[in-house]
Parts: structure tokens; sequence; C-alpha cells
């Protein structure tokens, strides 16, 4: 397979840069892949499960909100903050996704009910990334 | 000798003054050093995002945004947003005097205002000076951190999306080096367009595909790179607040020492004079012996 050159970067840090030979990452409306000498494009990444296949192999990170660049056949991904599965907490995501739905049940303000949402996604993520794992 | 000993129990007091002063001053110079390891950690994530919007803005994509204004635009009208960052404790010189003049001056100019405030220390000279703020923003000031900002971030645009605010001031005391800092305003929203005008290298956006739209995109990029605004301004100001901090610790490290040379010269007069007295008695009294 041809390899790209991926540079991934969070908020604080540079996760990755290196040689890849395919991304998926979640849009809105779905997942989209990326694949050697892709068109130029800037697309909106969703929280959720990013997938970086290197060739030797597949890296997943559960990613929060963020941009992916396609530009002379090199590609940068932009997350806020992105975690690998060995640095997810699996009882912490279990109860995070569980209060996060409870939360959601119920009544509440504009801004409450997105900061849930937000967190569900995040949660479930997590949880999709860990499952991978096992 | 109730003298010599009132003095000595005085030097052994500042003496244990000036150990807390010390540890002080050394525990400010450690935060403020990682902080600032820790926004230099982040620029290149927000650069790269400004750039971003940048591009945008440079091939006018997107005509109008809310996030976006040119400078003839701005109007004064309606609800201001001031966001407001002081420190948790005080000892650190004028520091929160500094903040807290230039929010005064600022709460004047827009009379419809909403205030938040960070630190406790601005909660507490705003709640006892009866100026009323937004007491469901509870953000503490201890170490500036990304997911703190996030929230700020979150909680400030929610409020601006809503349409409530109609703009958001950052009152904050701006780190230029170790001997300048002064506390300024800054408007976080709505955003001048030249603030992105510019900076980007690259000419050829046009060919960019870009999903769903670009009016998406910047609109996605602009919340993201406010939180790293409101971040870098958090850090700005707790560096500020160390090195202030160590600024005044420094000082009175250097009172107690001209206050312990001072004292302990007059100690040991006063134990000379003891001494010499003694020594008079004594011998007067040999020499009086010795008539006999």
């Amino acid at each position: 397979m041809k390899e790209f050159r991926l540079q991934f970067l969070c908020a604080d840090e540079k996760e990755y840069d290196g040689p890849c030979v395919s991304v998926n990452f979640p849009l809105e409306d779905g997942y989209m892949g990326i694949l050697a000498d892709h068109a130029n494009m800037i697309a909106i990444m969703e929280t959720g499960v990013l997938f970086i296949n290197t060739g030797e192999k597949t890296i997943e990170y559960a990613v929060t909100e963020g941009l992916v660049e396609v530009k002379d056949k090199e590609v940068l991904i932009m997350a806020f903050s992105a975690e690998k599965p060995d640095e997810i907490d699996e009882n912490r995501a279990k109860e995070a996704a569980m209060r996060a739905r409870m939360r959601l049940k119920r009544k509440m303000s504009n801004l409450e009910f997105r900061q849930n949402q937000a967190a569900l996604s995040r949660a479930m993520a997590r949880l999709k990334v860990i499952k991978g794992r096992h | 000798m109730a003298d010599t000993k009132a003095i000595a129990n005085r030097i052994k007091s500042i003496r244990d003054t000036r150990k807390i002063t010390n540890a002080m001053y050394l525990i400010s110079s450690t935060k403020l050093k990682k902080a600032r390891k820790s926004l230099d950690d982040t620029t290149p994530f927000f650069h790269r995002l400004r750039e971003e919007i940048g591009v945008i803005v440079d091939h006018e994509m997107v005509t109008e945004s809310r996030y976006l204004m040119t400078p003839g635009e701005l109007s004064r009208e309606g609800r201001w947003g001031i966001l407001v960052i002081t420190a948790d404790k005080g000892l650190a010189g004028a520091y929160n005097q500094n903040v807290i003049k230039r929010t005064l001056s600022l709460l004047e100019e827009y009379p419809d205002h909403e205030l938040y405030v960070v630190g406790e220390y601005g909660k507490h000279f705003f709640s006892s000076h009866h100026q009323e703020f937004d007491t469901d923003f509870r953000f503490a000031d201890i170490e500036p951190s990304l997911y703190e900002a996030r929230m700020i971030a979150g909680y400030i645009m929610d409020r601006y999306d809503r349409g409530i605010l109609s703009g958001v001031h950052i009152v904050y005391t701006d780190f230029k080096n170790a001997l300048a800092s002064q506390a300024v305003d800054m408007r976080l929203l709505p955003f001048e367009k030249s603030h992105f005008e510019g900076i980007a290298e690259r000419t050829d956006a046009l060919e960019f595909e870009y999903l769903p739209s670009p009016q998406a995109v910047m609109e996605r990029c602009i919340p993201v790179y406010s939180i790293g605004i409101i971040y870098s301004v958090l850090v700005s100001s707790f560096c500020c607040e160390q090195n202030d901090r160590m600024m005044a610790m420094d000082s009175a490290d250097q009172n107690a020492d001209s206050l312990l040379e001072e004292l302990t010269v007059q100690y040991n007069h006063l134990r000379q004079n003891g001494i010499t007295q003694e020594i008079t008695e004594i011998s007067a009294s040999v020499k009086a012996s010795h008539r006999k």
C-alpha cells in the first residue's frame, strides 16, 4: 500500500508524526477514510474513534472534535484531545457514560444538555476504543 | 535583661517569617516555569487553527458570521459579558487591585453587562462592594488547565450563541516579561476579521474542498480557538500572579534581612552593655573589699 505523511496534533502535544497507509475518522454523518493521493480538503471531525493504519498496525484513538486537512498529499489531523486505549480507565468511562445518560433524561437548560451530550459521546468513544483492546 | 529577651524573641519571629516568605518565593518560581512550559506546548495547535480560519477569511468564503466583524461594525449596544481573571490569594503586590481597577472602569463603559469572575479574590471584592456577578460561574484559579479553559469557553460561548450576549471582554494581566506586566482588557467576541487576516501562508485555498462547508468549518474552529485564547489568558495571568508574588516575597525577604541586621546589632550592643556593667560592678566590689 502506498504511504503518506500524517501529522496528528492535539491541543497540548503532537501525538503522531510519520508514515501512514490509511486514516478513518468520524464525520457528522458517518465515517470517512483517506488513502494516499487524496485530493485537497478540509473536513470537520466529530467526537468518536479515529483509526490510523501505519502499515504495521492500526492505532485507535478516542478523539474529541477537530479538523482533518489534506494538503499536497499530506494529512494533518487536529483534535482538541486524544486518548489511546491504554490511557483510558474503563470504569471511569463507563461511569461517565452512565452519568451523562441519566442527566440527559432530566429536564435541563440548553447548555447542560449540550455539555451532557458531548460528555456522553466522549465516553462512548472511549469505550469503543477500549473494546478493541480486549 | 528583659530588653535583650524581647529583641531575641523578635529576631526569632522575623527569622521564622522569612523562612515562609522565602518558601513562597521558591514555590512561585517553580509554578511560573511550569505554567509557561505548558503554554508553549499548546501554541502550535492554536496557531495552526488560527491559520485555518485565516485561509477562510482571506478568501472571503464566508461573508457573514456571528463570530466575525469589521471594526466599523462595532457597537456597544446590547449586553456584554465581562470575564475577569483574578487570583485566589493575595500577597502578590498590586496584582489583584490592578485587574479590579481596570474592570471597574470597563463596567462603567458597558452599563448592561454580565460579570464572570475567576478567582476567589475577585469574587470576594465584588461581593463586598455590592457588584453583581454571575454566581453560576464557578471556576477557581488554581493552576490553569486546558480543561478549565474549555469549561469557561463553553459557558461563555453558550450565552453568546443564544444571543444573550452581544460581545465578550476579558480583563486579565498581560505577561510581557518578568519586569513588565499590565492589567489589560481584550475583546474576545466577536473577533475582528483582521485578527485572522494575512497570517496564513497558503494562497491556494480555493482548491480545497470543505466538508461540509467553509462556514461550518470556520464556525467549528472559532469556539475551539477561543478556548486557546482563554487558556493563554489564564496562563498569562497566572504567570503574572506568580511573578508579582515572587517580587513581593523577594522584597519581604530583603526587609527581613535588613531588620535582622539592625536588631542583631542592637541585641549585641545591649548584651555587651550588660557584660560591661557586670564587670564594672564586680571590679568595683573587689576594689572595695581590698580597701578594708
